[in-house]
């Protein structure tokens, strides 16, 4: 473990087993860190390293996937102690890049609306969200729609965006019992998180809606995730009518 | 070359190497739970290292196989036979005749493996032709193998074919033909503790649940499965309460919710909220694959670098058995 | 009649010949060395048990027998390897003294290259004598077994 304190980024870098490495740039969530996430997964896309396989960025930390065999090569032939492990020799490739990566890149964040079809049998616990803030259905439908809302990271099922920015007012704690299954597209509200459900699963979100956007395109092999880290999100409402067409259509009504 | 299905077996999946490339959407890697087990049976059937074999945990298929079939069985001991014949575990079968290779009860181990040379024929989904059940993707048809189903296989290598000749032309009156010799498993079932390194939370725990975690059996309860195995043993404290903000987890994490710790396997998900208490070394990971629920398992801590050490002798000795195999399935 | 050491030295000589296949007849005994013929070029250092002596149409690489003059049958190494007495190391033996056999059990198994070659019996008997320690270093054609003929 090392810190690499440099002009352009601060981070900790600690082994997550023997194929992998965490790169942490804070421990709390904030917009500065968030950054600083951001900028270094730019940096490893652009320049991977030889034996990287994969990286996830999180809320506050990227972790760099790799292969020790492809890493530390040079120890199959020379197994002496002064040859480096694997991690050693990703910290170095990883210290050069936290050099290199620049906090002030400017990575234009991408706006992604959603529609959002509330209520009724697509947000069966709308009324139950509505009461529990003592709010109509309406305000609290104005309220969601009226959130900045950014993704921190897609993990948890594929396509799931893990998203900040819900109007603590609207903070509501997960179902007592979740349910065995939640259809494809819902999105819901469990504490201070707001999300949307990708693929059908089983959970405790209080389920307020439901968008007919394809959040997880597994076709399509460049970006099966409709969303990524770092995108601006903003809820629309869209009437049942609207929802019915898109999903007969398969097209999204323009607003 | 076909394989028809005639049974599924409990649980039978087409896994390879895994899903590489795809976590940062939240897509799994999904794979073989005994990577080790899959490897070997691909080196014995003149496949690429990584090339999708079917996963039989428990409950072994029943599979119509066509003359000229190439495979190799390996992983747990769950009794193969075909027409009442014991067939050898750990080394390349070739089929003189359309038959039906069938399993018995599984005596050692819990997961099987069965290549067959040529791979199988089924779309990549992202790289992979691994099963991602909870999707409905990959492997064969993104499920279970079920009766009725006939799986391709691919074309098999020159190797392959050059041996399945050699044996067909010697098999006479026999189902089946094989070789005098076997590579060893190399993964037993056996008392020795799993291997551990610390994890990125390890210092959050007490020093006695660290130490207990080292020296305590933890049985392998009732709900586990591909996604991760949980152990039930002495409770694992904080050193105080804290919230963790959720980061991705690897293969071999050992997280801890509720003082309770869970052992993220092939099926996990990409990230988790809960302190990660432990890693699994890489190189214990098939071994792991290979415990059935009820086992207790015994944990060692180890460095990273001890680690990282078994993991390349481990890598070493594949290296070496695909030049010993190579060199046997050509010559005969 | 061709005696190991003899034999050892014609596998000598071929496998450092550019010979590919040999063959001798003397007596009732025909003795085949072939060199594996699909073997990358790669592969080199050169093993020996490429140079692996196989009885004529036998579809197993069972290890030449020698026969003995009181009516046992010798079962010699068919590779150099290091031998072993079981499956695996803490599992039972193959055979002990005593054991009866039939053509085709097997009887021990010695390791060259990470791989097991099984040492299988060629004639009906009982198992008279074990000829080498598990774990031994074994050349080719070297005794393991005597098994007195039934």
């Amino acid at each position: 473990m090392t810190n690499h304190k440099n002009q352009a980024l601060a981070a900790r870098v600690l082994p997550l087993g023997e194929a992998a490495a965490l790169v942490s740039f804070g421990t709390k969530i904030s917009p500065a860190v968030h950054r600083a996430v951001r900028a270094f997964a730019a940096g490893l896309s652009q320049h991977p390293f030889r034996g990287m396989t994969e990286y996830v960025e999180a809320y506050t930390s990227v972790t760099v996937f790799y292969d020790p065999m492809t890493l530390c090569g040079e120890k199959l032939l020379n197994p002496a102690p002064d040859v480096p492990y694997s991690f050693q020799v990703a910290e170095l490739y990883i210290g050069k890049l936290l050099q290199g990566s620049e906090l002030t890149t400017e990575m234009m964040p991408r706006h992604v609306r959603i529609p959002v079809c509330y209520g009724g049998k697509y947000g069966p616990d709308l009324a139950a969200v509505a009461q529990y803030h003592k709010m109509s259905e309406k305000e609290v439908v104005a309220a969601h729609t009226g959130g900045d809302y950014l993704v921190y990271m897609i993990g948890f099922a594929p396509g799931f965006p893990y998203v900040g920015g819900l109007p603590p007012r609207l903070a509501t704690p997960r179902r007592k019992s979740p349910r065995l299954v939640i259809p494809k597209g819902s999105v819901g509200i469990a504490g201070m998180q707001t999300g949307v459900y990708p693929i059908e699963t089983p959970g405790g979100w209080q389920l307020i809606g439901r968008t007919p956007l394809e959040l997880f395109r597994p076709d399509n092999g460049e970006n099966p995730s409709l969303l990524q880290a770092g995108d601006r999100l903003e809820f629309y409402a869209i009437s049942e009518q609207e929802y019915m067409d898109y999903m007969a259509e398969g097209s999204v009504p323009v607003q | 070359m076909k394989i028809e299905v005639m049974d599924g077996g409990l649980l039978t999946m087409l896994q390879d190497m895994g899903r590489i490339g795809y976590q940062k959407f939240g897509v799994l890697a999904n794979g073989a739970m005994d990577t080790f087990s899959l490897r070997l049976a691909n080196l014995l059937t003149g496949n690429a290292l990584g090339e999708a074999a079917l996963e039989m945990p428990l409950r072994g298929p029943v599979l119509r196989l066509q003359a000229g079939t190439v495979f190799a069985i390996t992983g747990a001991d769950m009794m193969p036979t075909i027409d009442g014949a014991p067939v050898p575990m750990f080394r390349p079968v070739c089929m003189a005749r359309d038959a039906e290779l069938r399993f018995g009860g599984c005596r050692r181990g819990c997961r099987s493996y069965m290549a067959v040379a040529g791979g199988f024929d089924v779309p990549l989904v992202m790289g992979s032709k691994s099963t991602y059940l909870r999707a409905g993707l990959g492997g064969w048809q993104g499920r279970a193998l079920r009766a009725g189903d006939m799986l391709p296989a691919g074309t098999m290598s020159g190797a392959a074919r050059d041996f399945a000749r050699r044996m067909q032309s010697r098999a006479g009156e026999a189902a089946f033909m094989t070789v005098p010799w076997f590579v060893r498993g190399g993964i037993v079932l056996d008392t020795a503790p799993l291997r551990v390194t610390r994890g990125l939370q390890y210092d959050w725990f007490t020093t006695e649940s660290c130490e207990a975690f080292c020296r305590e059996p933890f049985q392998i309860t009732m709900q586990s499965d591909r996604m991760g195995y949980r152990l039930l043993g002495p409770h694992l404290e904080l050193k105080k309460p804290r919230e963790m903000v959720s980061e991705p987890v690897a293969f071999g994490t050992v997280q801890v919710a509720d003082g309770n710790p869970i052992l993220l396997l092939a099926d996990r998900q990409t990230t988790g909220g809960y302190p990660k208490i432990f890693q699994l070394a890489l190189a214990d990971l098939p071994r792991v694959g290979q415990c059935p629920v009820g086992h207790k398992i015994r944990f060692e801590l180890i460095s990273l670098c001890a680690a990282e050490d078994i993991y390349r002798r481990q890598q070493e000795y594949i290296n070496e058995l695909a030049v010993s195999i190579r060199l046997k399935l050509c010559e005969g | 009649m061709l005696n190991i050491k003899e034999i050892k030295e014609l596998i000598t000589i071929v496998e450092k010949s550019e010979l590919t296949v040999f063959e001798l007849t003397q007596g009732d005994v025909r003795l085949v060395l072939k060199k594996g013929g699909a073997v990358p070029a790669a592969a080199a250092p050169v093993r020996t048990e490429s140079a692996a002596v196989m009885p004529a149409a036998a579809p197993a690489a069972s290890a030449p027998v020698l026969p003995a003059d009181d009516g046992a049958a010798v079962v010699t190494s068919p590779v150099i390897g290091t031998f072993y007495r079981a499956a695996e190391p803490g599992a039972e033996p193959y055979v002990g003294k005593g054991s009866v056999v039939k053509p085709g059990d097997v009887l021990g198994i010695v390791e060259v290259m990470k791989l097991f070659n099984e040492v299988k019996a060629e004639s009906a008997g009982t198992i008279e004598d074990i000829l080498a320690e598990d774990g031994q270093m074994v050349e080719y054609g070297q005794p393991l077994f005597r098994i007195q003929k039934a």
